[in-house]
């Protein structure tokens, strides 16, 4: 009885929560290379995002964050894409980003660079990457979605969503993060998450230095694709798509067939009425 | 940029820098092992965090303090302004006593400094009396690691570098035996030594006393036969008080080895009768770093070694890559407050991946440093300027990215194979249209 009681409050917050969501103006934040490379899965995330009933509108001017120019040391270009995002900041009640390095670049690195502590708090509380908003905000683990997707599959923690924007416990650490991607993922039935080993490596991307050290970025990635191969993987997901790119640019070498996905196209495969 | 082009040389080798990847993995693990078993780590980090800060924010009171405590001990205590004091300061003391004969334990600071080749072109033999170091002594190199100074080298290394120097059998590379050797060799010099010098872990304001942490007991026998000590440290090594090292002592050696403690671990509090000690305390640029906000957290450094065991770019290029005395993240931070020009390239030779932020015992945000040293570099790193330029200007508006878009399909669909194969990469397809082009035909209505 009284554990009838207590699901019914439960229900009652989540609906009343996701009302409240759904009465949030949100923005979406498309990568540079999302909107050349990769605009099915651009597409993907924003129709999920639709279906769970968010009033989401496409950021059409912001077309970069300015990590490449920050991570190059060029500030001034860096800070001409930065004064942009700032500019639309206050016609939102949050800003979904589809990458987690250009998040944490917003989130986390801006501060650097802005005095004004209101804007830094503000940045804070409303920049959310696809995954983080679906955990902290959106709590898709406690709602009753439905996905379904008989895949076998593992996940590339890039490195600013794990440890800049705490999507995962990194090994390193002895605290007791939880783990929002697999905590989103396991919603969806059918699906079997491979760990593999030293799971929180760097794949050696690194933006520019894919570009200073392209031998030591090749061989970082070389390695971490060997750990995928070594547990028969032929599916790996991510929610940064730059770190996923850099591993299919060498997989030809490793003679294997790879699919690469991004995070919010396994969601929307998921949906019952687009069964792939 | 040196570190790509002595890395990409160090790279030639797969098979050895997998297996300099696994000797480093091997310490990071066993860290990992040991900090697992302690369940208040991340405070004990906190705390220890908190304490250098609050050391840096008052430094001259703990310098005085230390200072006055220190020779209330009948510990003679001298300052280094620079390299060029600390090395003189030395000399002085030991020509002073006619000394020409000194083993040394293992100091980075003196190595900062080069205090070996000074003395050793005014005359006086210093002999590194930790393993990894006399054998990087021998071979003429300098330490790759900042506590695992030979982590570069094969036992079969070793075991040439002894037959040539020390007369041992060049096709016995048992590690035990090596060891046994080393140990016979050094015992001889640390019986001639006239003068011990050593670095110093803990300087304590409170006490005036100084801890040195071996696993050798080299510091403890440099220093028990001799009648002369010199121990050297970075000002930044004062902590406030003895029961601080309750905090110290137990993030030391879990990061630097994964022992819990190291097997010597001494406090010096007062000269042994018939002994002089005296203790340098080095400046050298670190109260130009205090004064900058964005960097004066490496500082609080203890020298552990954990963020060089966790780097994966460390792991595959060794420390001899960083062209500095202090290789790795920590080193690359530190190393261009000395010359912009020269260690430049250091601050790029990182992903970023913040391994190193989490396993630091004393919370340096290092990744972020890497990050803001690069505002300061942006004319040393060595990517052209126009193509930041080209890529400001594509990405300015969408009007430009779609012009971008058109450019890559035109580029790609031309590439010459032989680019793809020089950069050894298969560049990904590029869609016939962008995610705005299909946005903008299936939500007309929503664009403003």
């Amino acid at each position: 009885m009284l554990a009838n009681i207590n699901n019914y409050f439960i229900r009652l917050s989540i609906k009343s929560m996701t009302k409240e969501i759904s009465k949030s103006k949100i923005g979406l934040f498309v990568p540079c290379y999302m909107d050349l490379l990769y605009p099915e899965a651009a597409l993907k995330s924003l129709k999920f995002l639709e279906h769970l009933n968010l009033n989401v509108s496409f950021l059409y001017n912001l077309t970069c964050c300015g990590q490449p120019f920050f991570n190059s040391g060029e500030t001034e270009k860096g800070k001409f894409f930065m004064e942009k995002v700032l500019n639309i900041l206050n016609e939102y009640d949050y800003i979904i980003v589809l990458a987690a390095s250009c998040t944490s670049m917003v989130k986390n690195h801006y501060q650097h660079f802005i005095s004004n502590i209101n804007t830094q708090t503000e940045l804070k509380n409303k920049v959310y990457e696809f995954t983080e908003f679906l955990y902290d905000i959106y709590k898709i683990h406690k709602s009753k979605i439905n996905l379904v997707q008989n895949k076998k599959v593992s996940i590339l923690y890039s490195c600013h969503g794990l440890r800049e924007l705490q999507l995962a416990k990194s090994s390193e650490l002895r605290t007791n993060n939880i783990n929002k991607v697999t905590e989103i993922l396991n919603k969806i039935k059918g699906l079997e998450i491979v760990e593999i080993e030293m799971w929180d490596e760097c794949c050696g991307f690194g933006g520019t230095f894919s570009y200073y050290e392209n031998d030591l970025s090749i061989k970082m990635g070389k390695d971490l694709l060997n750990k995928f191969i070594n547990k028969n993987i032929n599916v790996i997901l991510g929610y940064d798509l730059s770190c996923l790119t850099h591993l299919k640019t060498i997989t030809k070498q490793q003679n294997r067939e790879i699919e690469f996905f991004y995070i919010g196209e396994i969601l929307y495969n998921s949906l019952s009425f687009t069964m792939e | 940029m040196k570190h790509q082009v002595l890395t990409k040389k160090f790279l030639g080798s797969e098979e050895r820098v997998n297996w300099h990847n696994q000797a480093l993995l091997h310490v990071r693990f066993k860290r990992d092992n040991t900090t697992q078993k302690i369940p208040e780590w991340e405070e004990l980090r906190e705390i220890a965090s908190q304490i250098k800060l609050h050391v840096l924010s008052n430094i001259k009171k703990y310098i005085q303090q230390f200072y006055e405590n220190a020779k209330r001990n009948g510990f003679i205590v001298h300052f280094a302004k620079n390299s060029e004091e600390l090395n003189s300061i030395v000399y002085q003391i030991l020509s002073q006593n006619n000394i020409n004969k000194v083993v040394k334990s293992k100091s980075m600071l003196t190595e900062e400094c080069g205090l070996n080749p000074y003395l050793e072109s005014r005359g006086i033999e210093v002999i590194d009396t930790d393993l990894g170091e006399r054998i990087v002594q021998l071979r003429k190199e300098h330490p790759s690691h900042i506590v695992l100074p030979a982590i570069h080298l094969k036992k079969e290394d070793v075991a040439e570098t002894f037959a040539q120097h020390l007369n041992t059998d060049r096709n016995n590379a048992n590690p035990t035996y090596l060891t046994r050797e080393a140990r016979k060799h050094l015992r001889e010099k640390f019986l001639d030594a006239q003068a011990g010098i050593t670095g110093v872990n803990f300087a304590i304001a409170e006490t005036g006393g100084f801890v040195v942490c071996t696993n050798e007991g080299n510091a403890d026998l440099g220093t028990t036969i001799p009648n002369i000590h010199i121990a050297c440290m970075g000002v930044e090594k004062i902590i406030p008080k003895l029961k601080d090292l309750s905090i110290f002592l137990r993030i030391l050696a879990p990061s630097a080895t994964g022992q819990l403690i190291t097997s010597y671990t001494t406090i010096f509090q007062r000269p042994n009768p018939n002994q002089t000690v005296h203790i340098v305390i080095l400046d050298n640029g670190r109260s130009r770093i205090l004064k900058h906000e964005d960097f004066r957290n490496s500082l609080k450094c203890i020298r552990c070694g954990a963020c060089l065991n966790t780097c994966p770019v460390y792991r595959r290029s060794g420390g001899h890559s960083y062209h500095a005395t202090i290789p790795g993240p920590i080193g690359s931070i530190l190393n261009p407050h000395r010359n912009k020009t020269e260690f430049g390239d250091l601050p790029f030779a990182s992903t970023l991946c913040g391994s190193c932020s989490n396993v630091c015992p004393v919370k340096i945000d290092i990744h972020n440093q890497l990050f803001l040293w690069r505002q300061e570099l942006k004319d040393i790193q060595k990517m052209p300027k126009w193509i930041f330029s080209f890529l400001k200007n594509f990405f300015s508006e969408p009007k430009k990215l779609k012009i971008l878009h058109k450019i890559a399909r035109f580029t790609k669909k031309f590439m010459p194979r032989f680019i793809e194969k020089k950069i050894k990469r298969n560049l990904p397809e590029i869609p016939p249209k962008t995610f705005r082009q299909i946005y903008s035909e299936q939500y007309h209505d929503k664009i403003q």
